[in-house]
């Protein structure tokens, strides 16, 4: 009862009865009036959140709406500015992830707190051994007792004392999961917990997240997956610009009206109307493609103005294709583009080649962040800003502008530095770096991942334009409305090779259907 | 974020434990609500303009104040410190570090460092000083016998870094005592000829009134400056010393840029050798032990970002300009060789913090930098 | 399925494979090189105070740290230990525990700026290391001096037949044994492992930076008094050699330079490697500066070898 953090004698978990226990009831979680700034710009305005015992409360907004921030506030990593959070009546000092965990509040992060060198089992009971003496940590008990707890959950991960860096991420996050559920919490705090997961393993979650609230505890649930919300959430709070925008309950809102609060505004994704801009040129001839363990005997075609999709479950295979495409990673197989074979060899040689890849992860893979925005939309393109290795400033010059106007980049200065951009403009700047190449086959990976919805829509009339002077785009989403409305073609990848194949016009379902049904035994019928 | 993960040297797929599979897709969510609040996309602490300027390159502007402050002491306590018969000495002293210290900036920038320079000064300066046995009859060949050992010293300390994926620490570390034991074994444990007369004369000569160290840390500087600003070497430098697998996917031939810093500073080294041979007008076996780590420094205290991607070898002129300065500036406050050292120490200290920002983060920053994740294979 | 067992990592069974070649290359060129109780303590003296300092050095590689000033707090204790050789009786074993704790607050000093400052530890122990060098020539201004004797006897001589030498270097090892699975290397582990999520998680960082390097000035104080005994003297200088060194013995060993991995029985095994190779050079004859050279180039094979096997691991995960 009450505080059940902390507890020494962690046994075996059944699935059910996560809880704090019977009688956990009371005055639920209040966050009033929460603010908190980064340099001068405010992330949270004065955002309130309420939420009951007993209840899986979901909730959402777009990138920068502030909801990480107040994740940040309730899981004590942030400080917050000003405001009042109190739980069970007794106002809280959340000064650090400690002060959390002992109020009873377990968080599950989004970029996991999985220490990546110690054991699966070091990571699971961290802090909170089963048996210490004169400071030292006996193995085999944590071993043992590490065993028993995921046995519990019906896990079973094999050799506990290898490190967690040798885990796959869905299990990853699947023992992340576990670790905040055996502590007990009051009040548990998922952060985008789904991101890698496989759909089974999302299903056990919701088992486990329903059962936490039946046993009364207080469930908050932030996701972008609209669906996922509305499917396991009683109760939505939308945020936005910092603040809280409404609170409901789940039957009283559809995905639309929840878009709606979110953008502060009836929305119609926009997509450029349909054109057929296919002509009867081949931009890119791929024939057995293969890049073990990952990528099997891939064949593939892409004709002038033709968008293919690629579509597939998380890790099948989509990454390994582009970044081999791209000759990022070692592959066997022919790869022709506009009938001249281009060996795979190094992305310098690709983008000589005429092919142009934006990546996944504009932080990590795509801009050098602490690098100008001049210097980075030049950076594939020196050659032709330079003489004999030394730069033309005028041509940069020329470069950065033709850009700016092209993508309609929003900046004051090319002196500044990339990180000072906003996600949406910095994938444009990622964009622009990509297009300066005039590449003829455009690998996009995501590309309109965490980028708003006004900067999405430039995206897909930029991919539209470039379609219509006979480029070629292969591109992968996790979003499957831009499939619909963007391809001409969607291949579903598993496992590293072409699953399925369909062709415009597509619905949904049925590419979702593909895409399940590659991990599944149920046969599905292209559309 | 300058901290990025990066991939392994060959082409590889991104490990599966860096993807974050989030649709958000966001590695510092508060950064981005921060400029997302701001669809403009303009931040108060931009580098716009003039005050942009001085705030990007402030820890370099604080190194040539203490350089400023320093001379002041040293003018104020001495008279004739401000003359030039000796500005033009200290320029001189200067020179060798400066020298030494292009090199270590391209090293440092791409979250490298080059231990290997003490050996590598001194067997440029021993082996031309045992091969010219005293005439100046081969000085050319031997030269270029030199600068091409030079060339294959930094050669394999570039490819164990950039092909192998050894960290640049312990690679430079390990070429420095190997070669330590190829000139004991090769000199039997001393020398016994001088430098030729026509070496040491030339070195020790002045050009228009500079002496020709000096002037050969002048061309150096200017080549450095050039390669750094005006070239596309530069940008690709310090887009690899930024996010080395970004630069990647930009199509910077990574592994070959980082191949240049080392050659440079084994060439670097090596001409320090020559140079201080000349100078002192003898070769020694322990002629490199004082020069470990003072190129490392000079960069650091110059505004140079330890763990790459960011500085500039105007800051570490002023690194050398310093390191110099409180070398000669210690014995006269303090007379014993203990307390200048202990001073000397102290101000290092100083001079680190006073770099600011830039000398932070933890651990040993060339070590762990995403150069070394880059090129060792990634870290989740 | 996981398998159950544990393979133990390839960068730490690594020195073991070293000092078995070297043993039997040296043994196959010398046999008779290790003729008694006294040959196996004159190794052993060596192989001690590199053994314990790389051991300390390992635990700041786990936490992404180096330090640098062990050189220093070498020399200054040598130093000091080489001016008090008419020290006797008690004040003897007092002024020992003395040396320790100048260790300790040398390594706490450290610790504490570079906790609070979060300034790079190389930089940080770069500078302290210069300070306690130029302190170390202040006491003692020329190399010589003399040990007082009640330190000569307590650490010189054998313990039932057995050279103390080799017991302190086992001791070592037995320490690790308990060291390896604490609390305190767990937490340092994690620091380096990755920083932020150590944070997350509540490590107790700033509490376990100071810790670390007051272990690491300790370790060094203790291989000071021993290098002084062993040599009967002092030299403002004893220390510097032993910092390169440190880190080629935690590189042999197999440590990552990158934080989170590795095992001081590994460093020491690998000191001990680092150490038997001018032996090896003795033995056969040729130019002992050859064993300069080999001992680089071990510590480059050594490190290669490390890299290439990340690489396989990372292919084999990809």
């Amino acid at each position: 009862m009450g505080n059940a953090v902390g507890s020494s004698n962690p046994g075996p978990a059944p699935v059910e009865g996560h809880g704090p226990g019977p009688g956990g009831e009371g005055l639920g979680l209040q966050m009033l009036g929460i603010v908190k700034s980064y340099g001068g710009v405010r992330a949270l305005r004065g955002a309130s959140l309420e939420g009951s015992f007993g209840e899986v409360h979901g909730l959402v907004g777009e990138n920068g709406a502030g909801k990480s921030t107040l994740v940040k506030v309730l899981s004590g990593a942030v400080a917050p500015d000003g405001g009042t959070v109190t739980l069970n009546g007794r106002e809280l000092r959340l000064s650090s992830p400690r002060d959390a965990v002992d109020a009873g509040i377990g968080t599950v992060f989004q970029e996991l707190s999985l220490i990546p060198d110690l054991s699966i089992a070091a990571n699971l009971f961290y802090g909170r051994e089963p048996q210490v003496r004169l400071g030292r940590v006996s193995q085999r008990a944590l071993v043992s007792s590490a065993r028993q707890a995921l046995a519990g959950y019906r896990l079973d991960y094999g050799d506990l004392r290898r490190p967690v860096r040798s885990l796959r991420l869905s299990e990853r996050q699947v023992l992340e999961i576990v670790k905040t559920l055996m502590r007990r919490p009051r009040v548990l705090l998922l952060d985008e917990p789904t991101s890698a997961l496989l759909p089974q393993q999302v299903d056990w979650l919701f088992t486990a997240v329903r059962q936490f609230a039946r046993d009364g505890g207080l469930v908050l649930f932030i996701s972008h997956r609209l669906a996922e919300v509305e499917a396991l959430c009683d109760r939505i709070t939308v945020f936005r610009n910092g603040l809280d925008v409404g609170s409901r309950s789940a039957e009283d809102l559809d995905e639309a009206r929840l878009v709606e609060m979110m953008l502060g505004r009836s929305v119609q994704r926009v997509y450029p109307p349909r054109e057929s801009t296919v002509g009867e040129g081949v931009v890119c001839r791929v024939k057995g493609l293969s890049s073990p363990p990952a990528l099997h005997e891939v064949d593939l075609e892409v004709r002038s103005g033709e968008i293919v999709g690629v579509a597939g479950l998380d890790g099948q295979g989509q990454a390994e294709l582009f970044l081999a495409l791209f000759g990022a990673r070692a592959a066997r197989g022919e790869v022709e583009v506009e009938g001249r074979p281009m060996h795979h060899a190094a992305p310098a040689r690709a983008l000589r080649s005429g092919v142009g890849l934006v990546p996944e992860d504009r932080a990590r893979d795509g801009l050098c962040l602490s690098l100008t925005i001049r210097d980075n939309l030049a950076l594939s393109s020196l050659r032709d800003v330079s003489r004999m290795g030394f730069l033309r400033r005028a041509r940069m010059r020329a470069l950065v502008d033709g850009a700016q106007r092209r993508l309609k980049i929003k900046f004051a200065d090319p002196r500044q530095q990339v990180s000072s951009l906003s996600g949406g403009n910095q994938q444009k700047v990622l964009l622009g770096r990509v297009l300066a190449c005039s590449p003829r086959l455009l690998l996009m990976f995501d590309a309109t991942r965490g980028v708003d919805v006004g900067t999405k829509s430039e995206i897909y009339a930029l991919m539209r334009a470039e379609c219509s002077r006979g480029v070629g785009i292969i591109f992968y989403s996790s979003d499957v409305a831009e499939l619909v409305n963007m391809a001409d073609r969607v291949i579903v990848l598993h496992d590293g090779a072409v699953f399925r194949h369909l062709q415009a016009p597509m619905t949904e379902e049925s590419i979702v259907a593909a895409v399940v049904g590659g991990a599944g035994p149920t046969a599905l019928v292209a559309s | 974020m300058t901290d990025q993960e990066r991939e392994g040297a060959t082409p590889a797929v991104l490990p599966e434990d860096d993807r974050r599979a989030a649709d958000t897709g966001e590695a510092a969510a508060g950064a981005d609500e921060a400029a997302s609040a701001n669809p403009e996309g303009e931040q108060a602490g931009g580098y716009a303009g003039l005050a942009g300027l001085a705030r990007r390159y402030r820890p370099t502007i604080i190194a040539y104040g203490l350089v400023l402050v320093l001379f002041a002491i040293g003018t104020i306590h001495t008279p004739g410190f401000a003359g030039w018969t000796n500005i033009r000495t200290l320029l001189v002293f200067g020179s060798f570090i400066g020298i030494i210290g292009f090199g270590q900036t391209l090293c440092i920038l791409t979250g490298g460092i080059d231990l290997s320079v003490p050996w590598t000064l001194t067997g440029a300066a021993v082996l031309s000083s045992v091969l010219l046995k005293g005439s100046d009859a081969n000085f050319v060949p031997v030269c270029l016998l030199v600068a091409g050992l030079a060339i294959g010293i930094g050669l394999i300390n570039g490819i164990g870094v950039a092909y192998v994926g050894v960290p640049p620490i312990i690679m430079t570390l390990g070429m420095n005592g190997a070669l330590q034991g190829l000139l004991l074994v090769y000199t039997n444990g001393g020398i016994s000829s001088s430098p030729p007369q026509g070496l040491v004369n030339a070195v020790t000569d002045q050009v228009l009134g500079i002496p020709v160290i000096l002037l050969s840390w002048i061309v150096v500087a200017v080549i450095a400056i050039v390669l750094l600003s005006a070239t596309t070497f530069g940008r690709r430098l310090y887009a690899v010393g930024t996010n080395a697998s970004a630069a990647k996917l930009a199509g910077v031939r990574v592994q070959r840029v980082l191949l240049v810093p080392y050659i440079v500073s084994a060439l670097g080294a090596s001409l320090a050798g020559l140079l201080l041979m000349g100078f002192t007008g003898q070769a020694y076996l322990t002629m490199g032990d004082p020069y470990l780590f003072t190129g490392a420094v000079a960069v650091a205290v110059g505004g140079t970002s330890i763990l790459g991607g960011k500085g500039h070898y105007v800051g570490t002129i002023a690194g050398a300009l310093i390191l110099t300065l409180v070398s000669a500036l210690l014995p006269l406050f303090w007379t014993s060789a203990a307390g200048v050292q202990i001073a000397d120490g102290a101000i290092l200290l100083g001079a680190v913090y006073a770099a600011g920002r830039r000398a932070r983060g933890n651990g040993t920053g060339w070590l762990r930098h995403s150069l070394a994740s880059f090129v060792a294979g990634n870290k989740a | 399925m996981y398998s159950r067992l544990s393979v133990p990592s390839l960068s730490t069974v690594m020195p073991y494979i070293y000092v078995a070649v070297l043993a039997i290359a040296i043994l196959a060129v010398e046999p008779a090189l290790i003729d008694g109780p006294d040959a196996i303590d004159v190794r052993f003296s060596a192989v001690f105070p590199l053994a314990i300092v790389a051991f300390a050095q390992t635990l700041n590689l786990f936490t992404r740290g180096i330090d640098l000033s062990i050189g220093g707090t070498i020399s200054v204790t040598t130093s000091i230990l080489a001016v008090s050789g008419s020290v006797k009786g008690a004040d003897a074993y007092l002024e020992l525990l003395g040396m320790i704790g100048l260790g300790i607050f040398i390594g706490a000093v450290n610790g504490l700026v570079i906790a609070y400052s979060g300034l790079q530890p190389f930089l940080v122990t770069l500078a302290t290391w210069t300070i306690w060098d130029g302190i170390a020539l202040a006491v003692l201004p020329i190399e010589g001096g003399s040990v007082p004797g009640p330190a000569t006897s307590l650490i010189l001589g054998p313990i039932a037949g057995v050279p103390k030498s080799v017991l302190c270097t086992g001791a070592l090892f037995v320490l690790w044994a308990w060291l390896r699975h604490s609390r305190f290397v767990r937490d340092l582990r994690a620091m380096g492992s990755d920083a932020e999520r150590a944070r997350l998680i509540g490590v107790r960082m700033f509490t376990r930076t100071v810790q670390c390097y007051a272990f690491s000035g300790a370790c060094a104080a203790i291989a000071g008094i021993w290098i002084a005994v062993q040599e009967a003297s002092g030299s403002p200088t004893a220390g510097d050699e032993y910092i390169l060194t440190s880190i080629a013995a935690v590189v042999i060993g197999g440590a990552s330079i990158f934080g989170g991995t590795g095992s001081a029985a590994a460093s020491m095994v690998g000191a001990v490697a680092y150490l038997m190779i001018p032996d090896l050079i003795a033995a056969t004859n040729i130019s002992s500066f050859w064993s300069v050279f080999l001992q680089g180039f071990l510590l480059i094979v050594a490190v290669t070898l490390s890299a290439l096997a990340i690489r396989v691991r990372d292919r084999k995960l990809a």
